[in-house]
């Protein structure tokens, strides 16, 4: 079998529309997070695998993997929040706190079925804010990733957002056992009710909990959530998260942008290295998320340097289908001028490409034969 | 209003489906003539079929394509596609099951690897992992799954279990089951946010059809 007719295994083509689109994306997004004062970072595509596989925030069969030529195990860029807290605890040691950094890049995904859904090589964007904690700092991220959903024109999308202290608080007031601790936020973030019922049937939840696991599942909604679950529960913890949450949405409230967030308390799934505020941005036209984001105060320390951190990123390939499927679509600045030419008039039609293209015009040369 | 597509898969589990959301209140009368198309609206819009085959419908629904869909817990456990499970709709009950010739005993590792026929190559491996750290030999087969053992191209299949008539006519008995399997309704995750009024009525109304047959 030849391959050299084909792509390889999950890659594609860009066709110069979409590329077009692509570029432009970017440079929306370049300018705003400049705006924001966020300055933008490059991390290589290639880090040792080790920087991934520590910890297990990402497992390895996820990861695009080879070798170096001493043996030692490289992966091509699965993320860019883990390089850029190596990169602050390492290289970026001597900038000044907090860091407010941005990206714009390259990410390789291997493995899991995709139905020609998505591809394993994926552009992503975000800001990872390094080194400052508290509400102003969620809420400033927060608020940037919807604000980059409004300026390329999308509309019709909804955040959702919770605080993962909510359910780490509440479970540790029960002895749980560790199989049903590694099943319940699964269960909770895919809405499982089927396995929920067969749970408390089996008398294996305790009442109370599982009352309060149906109430995280079922409700989405703003400040209302916070009232309906706050009765639930005297965990002080848990209390504490349902506070913060409320001060983000005072935050958003105060920047007209609560509008597109509700809290959904039941948001747990591939948490990784989160600790605390998360979310997630679903728009019309793509099947899954286009933005995800939250709070991440272990990971530096993983690299030696303990800081606390807040981002977000924007899957630019999902934001680009939507873009298309909404008809958002950049105007190119100004039409193509042709000139056409005998070979004998060559000299004065190169001028008047020339000068036209000093113009700003773009201009494209076509040779009349015959 | 925002219209909600819905994927069914063809046969049996769609007939029900289709009675399950008659009773709860949705026009269902268009899919009612015998016809071979795959897509279909109701007179008031509020709902969009669409025909698919059974191990297609989570895929429908986990690309977004489709907003809800009717699917069995034994394709969805073979899928394994990121979807909220969200109702029980208690028909199309079965089990997925390791069925054998009946002396046969999987726990007897002596007899070298384990070759076994089903056509839900994942839930077999992934059981056969999980329950005995044993990595088995997957034959993937389309259908008449009992041939398997019984001409010696398999030592035992994993298959659904209805009655369990076909077994007990090729000599063969479940040896253990898996999962207990039924029809579930499946949610996009992004649907769910986004046209979340209209697919919790849809939630509450069958849930109560349920509550009351």
């Amino acid at each position: 079998m030849e391959w050299k007719y084909y792509t390889a295994e999950g890659m594609r083509d860009q066709l110069p529309q979409n590329t077009y689109l692509r570029r432009q994306t970017e440079a929306s997004l370049r300018k705003l997070f400049w705006q924001w004062g966020y300055d933008e970072v490059e991390t290589p595509e290639i880090e040792y695998a080790d920087v991934y596989l520590q910890d297990r925030f990402v497992k390895q069969e996820v990861l695009y993997k080879f070798s170096d030529p001493q043996g030692r195990l490289l992966a091509l860029r699965y993320d860019n929040t883990v390089p850029l807290a190596r990169f602050a605890a390492t290289s970026g040691r001597n900038l000044a706190l907090p860091l407010r950094l941005s990206y714009i890049g390259t990410m390789f995904r291997a493995g899991g079925t995709n139905n020609g859904q998505r591809s394993h090589q994926f552009e992503q964007a975000g800001v990872e804010f390094i080194g400052a904690t508290g509400l102003e700092t969620d809420g400033e991220v927060l608020a940037l990733a919807i604000t980059s959903l409004k300026e390329l024109g999308i509309e019709d999308f909804q955040i959702s957002l919770n605080q993962t202290g909510f359910y780490k608080a509440l479970i540790d007031e029960y002895s749980l056992t560790p199989d049903l601790a590694d099943l319940l936020p699964e269960m909770i973030d895919g809405k499982e009710f089927v396995r929920l019922d067969a749970l408390m049937a089996d008398e294996q939840l305790p009442e109370q909990l599982a009352r309060i696991l149906e109430t995280m599942m079922e409700t989405s909604g703003s400040y209302e959530v916070l009232e309906a679950v706050r009765p639930l529960t005297r965990n002080e913890a848990a209390l504490g998260a349902l506070a913060e949450l409320e001060g983000i949405l005072q935050y958003l409230q105060s920047s007209g942008l609560d509008q597109y967030v509700s809290i959904d308390l039941g948001l747990l799934k591939n948490l990784s290295y989160y600790t605390g505020t998360i979310f997630r941005g679903y728009a019309a036209g793509a099947g899954s998320e286009v933005l995800s984001g939250g709070r991440y105060d272990q990971l530096c320390r993983a690299f030696g340097r303990d800081l606390p951190a807040t981002g977000f990123s924007l899957d630019l390939d999902l934001v680009n289908q939507v873009l298309q499927e909404h008809q958002i679509l950049p105007q190119e600045p100004r039409g193509t001028e042709y000139v056409r030419y005998r070979v004998g008039e060559r000299g004065v039609a190169l001028a008047k490409a020339a000068e036209l293209r000093s113009q700003g015009f773009r201009v494209v040369l076509e040779e009349v034969k015959g | 209003m925002k219209q909600v597509t819905i994927a069914l898969a063809k046969g049996r589990l769609a007939d029900s489906a289709v009675n399950l959301l008659t009773e709860a209140g949705y026009d269902c009368r268009v899919l009612q003539d015998d016809s071979r198309k795959l897509i279909f609206e109701n007179e008031d819009r509020s709902l969009r079929f669409i025909m698919a085959k059974p191990a297609d419908v989570p895929t429908y629904v986990e690309s977004g394509v489709a907003d809800v869909g009717v699917a069995g817990k034994d394709t969805l456990l073979e899928e394994g596609k990121s979807l909220f499970e969200v109702l029980d709709l208690k028909f199309g009950a079965c089990r997925l099951a390791v069925a054998g010739p009946p002396d046969f005993d999987l726990n007897d590792y002596s007899r070298g690897k384990l070759k076994v026929g089903t056509k839900y190559p994942q839930v077999a491996r992934r059981y056969f992992a999980a329950e005995k750290h044993e990595a088995v030999e997957i034959i993937k087969l389309n259908g008449s799954i009992e041939l398997a053992p019984l001409v010696g191209l398999a030592d035992v299949i994993v298959d659904i279990v209805e009655s369990g008539r076909t077994l007990v006519e090729n000599n063969l008995e479940v040896l253990e089951t898996i999962a207990p399997c039924s029809a579930r309704l499946v949610v996009n995750p992004v649907s769910m946010k986004l046209k979340s009024e209209e697919i919790s009525t849809l939630i509450r109304r069958l849930r109560q059809v349920l509550a009351e047959s």
